[in-house]
C-alpha cells in the first residue's frame, strides 16, 4: 500500500534539514546553554558589584551612568576597613569602627556552637540512630517536629528568660542553645550514622570499647565529612547570622558582631560607602573560599537532609 | 553474639538494659532542651501574650486585649499581614517554578555542570547584611545598574523607583528572594537524577515527546520534593526579616511598603518594647502557618506521588 501523505523530504529521502533529530538536538543545546549561562550572569551580578565598588574610588562611586570596572582600581576602601575608617567626619576619615573586634566577637560564638552546639547534636544523633530504647521514636519525632516549627513563636518568650537570667548583652544567648543539640544538625547526623554498618558497633563491642568510646573514636572519624559539614554549616550561620545577634546585642558597639556591625555603621553621619563595601567584600570572603574548598561535601549534605527528609 | 552471659551476676545491667541507659543519656541534653527550650518558652508566649508584657516594667494581664486589639484595631498588623500574604502567594510559586526550569536545564546532560550548581547555590551561602547593602544599591532609581541595564535596553526612561515606590519595593523584594533559588535548584537537581532512567526508556517506547515525559515522568515522580519545598518555602518566606531589615533600615519604607510580618513584630517587640502584643503576633502567625502546613498535607494525599516501596526496599 502507498502511504497517501509522505513526511517533507529533500530528493534524498531524507526529513528537512529542520527536522532531522541533530539539528534539533542541537538547537535545544544552544537554548538550554543560552539560559543557563544568563542566569548565571545575573546571579553573580551583585557579588560583582559589590566588589567592583570595593575596588572603586569613592567619588567614582555615585555617577551615571554606572561604569561596570573600576578606572583605575584602587585598594583605598580596603585599606579604610581594615583602618576602621568607616565614616567621614569634618572631611577626615575617622576611626569609629573596629574590625578585628567583630571578627573575634563572631568567632566566639562560633567556637561556643562548635564545641556545644555541634558536640551534642552529634551525641544526640548517636542515640537516636543507633541505641534502642523506650521512646527513641518519640524523641525522635519531636526533633523532626523542632525542624519545621515557625521560630517566631520562641523568640519572645526566649528573649524574656535570657533577660530573666541577666544574659542579654552578652554572648550567651547565641551558644546556650547549641547545649541542648539543635534539630536540623541532629537530624542529618542521625541520618548519616544510619548508613554506618552495624557490624562495626557488635564487633567493637565484643573488643571491650564502650558506647561513648565507639562515638568518639570511631563514629565521628568515619563520618567525617557529615561531622565536616555540619562545622562549616555552623560557621556560615553564626557568620551571617543577624536577628538573633540583633535582639541580644542590640547597638553595642563593643559586642557586635561583623554583621551587626553593618547595622551599627547605617548611621545618618557621613558613611563612606566604598569602605562599607569593601568590608562587605571583607565578610564575603570567607564564606565564598570555605564554600569553593568544600562545595562538593556541601551540596550533598543540603541534599541529603532536603530529599530524604 | 555480642550478648554475654551475665546470669551469675545479677547486680550487673543486662546488656540491653545497658545499651537503653545509654540511650537516655546520649539524648538527655535534647530532651532537657525539648522542655527547657521549646515546650516551657512556647506556654510562656502564650501567658506573655494574655499580658501587656513591656522590657521596662510591670505586666499587667490584659487577657485577650493584645488580640482584640490587634485584629479589630490595628492597620499596621492588617497592612504587614497582607503585604507578607501578597509577597509569598507571588514569590513561592515563583521560586519554585524557576528552581525547576533550571534544575530541568541543568540535568540535560549539558558540559559544566559543576561550575553551573556551583554559581547557582553560591548565593544561598551568602545572604547577611553585607550582600543586602550592595541590593539597594543595584535597584537605586538614578545611578542603580539595573536600571541603568534596563534604560539602555529601552524598557523604562525615568527608571523604575524600586525602592522609593511602595508598590515597587516589593517586587524589588520578590527578585531578592530569587536570588537564592539555588537552594531548590539543587535539590530539584539530585531529585531528577534520581529518577530511574528505565521511566524515560519506557516513555521513549511509547512515543513520547520531551512535554509528555515532563508532565507524566518527571512532575509526578518529583511531587515529593516539590511539596517539600513549597512547605519550607512557605515558612521561610513567611518569615523574611533581614533583608527587609537591612535594605530599609529598620523602617519598612517606603511609606510601610517593606513592612514585612516579621519586621513588623521585631518593631513592636524589640524597638518599641511591647513584648506582650509581640507575642501575641508571633502566636497568630504561628498558627496561620500551622494551618496552611495542614492544608498542604491534607492536599498532598491527592497530589502527591508517593512510589511503593521499590523491591527490597531501604
Amino acid at each position: 500500500m502507498v502511504p497517501t501523505t509522505i513526511p517533507i523530504q529533500s530528493a534524498a529521502g531524507q526529513p528537512a534539514w529542520w527536522q532531522r533529530k541533530s539539528v534539533r538536538e542541537g538547537v535545544w543545546r544552544g537554548f538550554v546553554y543560552l539560559i543557563l549561562i544568563l542566569v548565571a550572569l545575573v546571579l553573580i551580578l551583585p557579588l560583582f558589584w559589590l566588589v567592583k565598588s570595593a575596588l572603586t574610588f569613592e567619588t567614582d562611586l555615585f555617577i551615571y551612568p554606572p561604569k561596570w570596572l573600576p578606572n583605575p582600581p584602587t585598594l583605598e576602601n580596603f585599606r579604610g576597613a581594615f583602618a576602621g575608617q568607616m565614616f567621614q567626619e569634618h572631611g577626615v576619615a575617622a576611626k569609629m569602627f573596629n574590625l578585628p573586634l567583630y571578627v573575634r566577637n563572631t568567632l566566639i560564638i562560633v567556637v561556643g556552637n562548635i564545641i556545644f552546639g555541634v558536640t551534642i547534636s552529634a551525641l544526640v544523633a548517636y542515640g537516636l540512630a543507633r541505641l534502642r530504647f523506650p521512646g527513641r521514636d518519640l524523641i525522635f519525632y519531636t526533633v523532626v517536629g523542632a525542624l519545621f516549627l515557625p521560630a517566631v513563636v520562641l523568640i519572645v518568650p526566649r528573649f524574656v528568660i535570657f533577660s530573666k537570667l541577666k544574659l542579654t548583652n552578652t554572648f550567651w544567648p547565641l551558644i546556650i542553645p547549641g547545649f541542648f543539640g539543635y534539630a536540623n544538625q541532629i537530624f542529618f547526623l542521625r541520618q548519616f550514622f544510619l548508613t554506618i554498618p552495624r557490624d562495626l558497633e557488635d564487633s567493637a563491642y565484643v573488643d571491650g570499647c564502650s558506647t561513648f568510646r565507639f562515638w568518639w573514636r570511631i563514629m565521628l572519624p568515619l563520618c567525617r565529612p557529615a561531622v565536616v559539614v555540619q562545622l562549616i554549616i555552623t560557621f556560615m550561620y553564626h557568620w551571617n547570622d543577624f536577628l538573633d545577634p540583633l535582639i541580644y546585642l542590640g547597638m553595642k558597639p563593643d559586642i557586635a558582631t561583623v554583621q551587626l556591625a553593618i547595622i551599627q555603621a547605617m548611621d545618618p553621619r557621613a558613611l563612606r560607602y566604598g569602605v562599607l563595601m569593601a568590608y562587605s567584600t571583607l565578610l564575603v570572603i570567607p564564606c565564598l573560599v570555605v564554600f569553593l574548598l568544600f562545595q562538593r561535601i556541601l551540596i550533598q549534605g543540603v541534599v541529603f537532609t532536603g530529599v530524604k527528609g | 553474639m555480642a550478648i554475654v552471659q551475665q546470669a551469675r551476676e545479677p547486680w550487673r545491667l543486662t546488656w540491653h538494659t545497658k545499651r537503653a541507659l545509654e540511650g537516655y543519656l546520649f539524648t538527655l541534653p535534647w530532651i532537657i532542651g525539648i522542655f527547657a527550650f521549646f515546650l516551657y518558652p512556647m506556654g510562656y508566649a502564650v501567658y506573655i501574650s494574655f499580658t501587656d508584657w513591656r522590657v521596662i516594667g510591670m505586666s499587667p494581664w490584659v487577657g485577650l486585649g493584645n488580640y482584640k486589639r490587634l485584629f479589630l484595631n490595628d492597620p499596621l498588623f492588617v497592612h504587614s499581614l497582607k503585604l507578607t500574604t501578597v509577597y509569598t502567594v507571588i514569590s513561592v510559586p515563583l521560586q519554585l517554578f524557576v528552581g525547576f526550569m533550571m534544575a530541568y536545564l541543568l540535568n540535560q546532560k549539558i558540559a559544566g555542570l559543576g561550575v553551573f550548581r556551583t554559581i547557582y547555590y553560591m548565593p544561598s551561602v551568602l545572604s547577611g547584611p553585607a550582600i543586602a547593602t550592595v541590593w539597594g544599591w543595584l535597584f537605586n532609581t538614578e545611578f542603580g545598574p539595573v536600571n541603568h541595564i534596563l534604560r539602555a535596553l529601552g524598557l523604562t526612561d525615568a527608571g523604575i523607583p524600586w525602592l522609593t515606590n511602595r508598590q515597587w519595593v516589593l517586587y524589588f523584594y520578590i527578585i531578592m528572594g530569587l536570588w537564592t533559588v539555588g537552594n531548590t535548584v539543587v535539590l530539584y537537581l539530585a531529585g531528577l537524577q534520581g529518577i530511574p532512567t528505565e521511566f524515560y526508556e519506557a516513555a521513549d517506547v511509547d512515543g513520547a515527546n520531551r512535554f509528555q515525559k515532563l508532565a507524566y515522568v518527571t512532575l509526578p515522580q518529583m511531587s515529593p520534593v516539590i511539596f517539600f519545598t513549597l512547605l519550607t518555602t512557605i515558612v521561610s518566606s513567611f518569615q523574611v526579616f533581614t533583608v527587609a531589615y537591612v535594605v530599609s533600615k529598620g523602617t519598612g519604607a517606603p511609606a510601610n511598603g517593606s513592612l514585612f510580618y516579621y519586621l513588623y513584630l521585631y518593631r513592636v517587640g524589640f524597638s518599641s518594647g511591647y513584648l506582650g502584643y509581640a507575642a501575641a503576633l508571633a502566636w497568630v502567625l504561628f498558627i496561620i502557618l500551622m494551618v496552611i502546613s495542614a492544608l498542604l498535607f491534607r492536599a498532598s494525599g491527592a497530589l502527591v506521588y508517593y512510589e511503593a516501596r521499590r523491591e527490597g526496599g531501604a
